[in-house]
């Protein structure tokens, strides 16, 4: 039975392509998605793991301009306690001619932070207390692909380079990080009339 | 409530971009009147801590000719002093961008100049080492700036610019000392009183994404 769904999961993308004549990625074009992201913190061996989600609009076929938000999900074994992030910004969109969409992108950012005095390892008790909480900017890099299956659906990967500091009353932490999501998001364009695509 | 307007916006900046769709630059138009809207990382350094900050900011333009272009925009930088302090600088300010070579093409290069406001914090931090530490203090401040840069247009509508500032700020000095007795540290942060404003400098670096939205006039 897992096989059999793995196999699916495999071969869905090739139903697609019948969908390849009409290029979805133009002008105008608003996509938007909702998935659960991974982080490797890179000063650190902590995973943190977090929901994602962003909005994106082409002002051009290359150039998009995009939101992303970060909700971190609390982890007593981190060393971070809140770690909740927003990125606005750029991506260049590398020229295809068909519906696959690489891209890469810069994203200046902000994260709502809070550290724990030591994380937790197993199950040992320890007293944790918090720091206080505070906001650290963020510079970010993003590279990944879309691709459009449809005018109202494509699937992703996002890779995503965070570089930044938490500062507060305790000791510093370092926020730098490789990111990575993937899933299904859905796309329409505003610009494009009824019936002329 | 804060968290949740902060959210809406960034996640609705996107829109403002297409609401201006009937607005957008033509090649055959004057550059004067263009409105761009952008945001922004810096980096901060050759301070008076020798450390580095990072800071994150966004900004508008408005193109007063075809030569000169104002740039607004406002930063908030933080820098990790030593694992002992950290120091929190917020900007709010102006420059007047000139453009001497090319005024259109792939690359613009540009000389900026202009005025800032600040505040700045610096607040010690709790750390697990044997440490003496000051109260925080803070400071408000104004100042000037001079720099070089370029424009890197990807498209009619897009450009990705690189600078780098050197910002004077005068007013009252904040400057922190580390002295070590006796295997103990002491974190010094002090502030000179209003009779004695200081110049204070660092270098700017900024990396910023602007989008030409439309003209004004």
């Amino acid at each position: 039975m897992v096989k059999q769904i793995v196999i699916i999961l495999f071969f869905m993308p090739l139903f697609l392509f019948s969908q390849e004549e009409s290029r979805v990625i133009d002008k105008g074009l608003v996509r938007f998605q909702g998935t659960i992201g991974m982080g490797k913190l890179l000063n650190l061996n902590e995973t943190n793991i977090f929901l994602t989600g962003n909005l994106e609009y082409y002002i051009q076929s290359l150039i998009s301009a995009r939101g992303d938000v970060y909700y971190f999900l609390k982890n007593d074994e981190n060393s971070l306690k809140q770690n909740h992030q927003l990125f606005s910004g750029a991506s260049y969109h590398i020229k295809t001619n068909n519906n696959f969409d690489p891209y890469i992108g810069f994203q200046p950012g902000m994260a709502l932070t809070q550290s724990f005095n030591s994380p937790r390892k197993g199950n040992e008790s320890v007293q944790q207390f918090s720091s206080s909480t505070s906001y650290s900017p963020l510079i970010s890099g993003v590279v990944g692909f879309n691709y459009y299956a449809s005018k109202w659906f494509h699937l992703f990967v996002d890779g995503r380079i965070v570089q930044g500091r938490h500062l507060s009353n305790f000791n510093a932490v370092s926020l730098n990080e490789v990111r990575i999501s993937f899933g299904l998001g859905f796309n329409f364009n505003v610009l494009k009339k009824k019936g002329k695509n | 409530m804060h968290k949740i307007k902060l959210i809406s916006i960034v996640l609705l900046f996107p829109i403002t971009v297409f609401s201006q769709e009937e607005m957008r630059p033509s090649n055959t138009t004057k550059a004067s009147g263009m409105f761009e809207l952008g945001v922004r990382s810096t980096i901060s350094g050759f301070g008076s801590t020798n450390n580095i900050g990072t800071g994150f900011g966004g900004q508008f333009r408005l193109r007063i000719s075809k030569r000169i272009n104002t740039e607004w925009f406002a930063d908030f930088i933080t820098e990790d002093i030593d694992g002992l302090a950290k120091r929190n600088d917020y900007h709010i300010g102006w420059s007047v961008m000139f453009y001497p070579f090319a005024t259109e093409g792939k690359f613009v290069p540009y000389i900026l100049a202009g005025h800032c406001f600040d505040y700045t914090k610096v607040s010690p931090v709790r750390t697990n080492e044997n440490i003496i530490v000051d109260e925080a203090q803070s400071r408000l401040s104004s100042a000037t700036q001079l720099g070089i840069g370029t424009h890197f247009n990807a498209t009619d509508y897009f450009d990705v610019s690189f600078g780098v500032q050197y910002m004077v700020h005068l007013g009252n000095d904040i400057h922190t000392d580390i002295d070590e007795h006796n295997r103990t540290k002491e974190l010094h942060i002090e502030k000179e009183s209003h009779s004695n404003p200081v110049l204070e400098g660092h270098l700017l670096f900024t990396v910023s994404v602007n989008f030409k939205l439309g003209k004004i006039w």
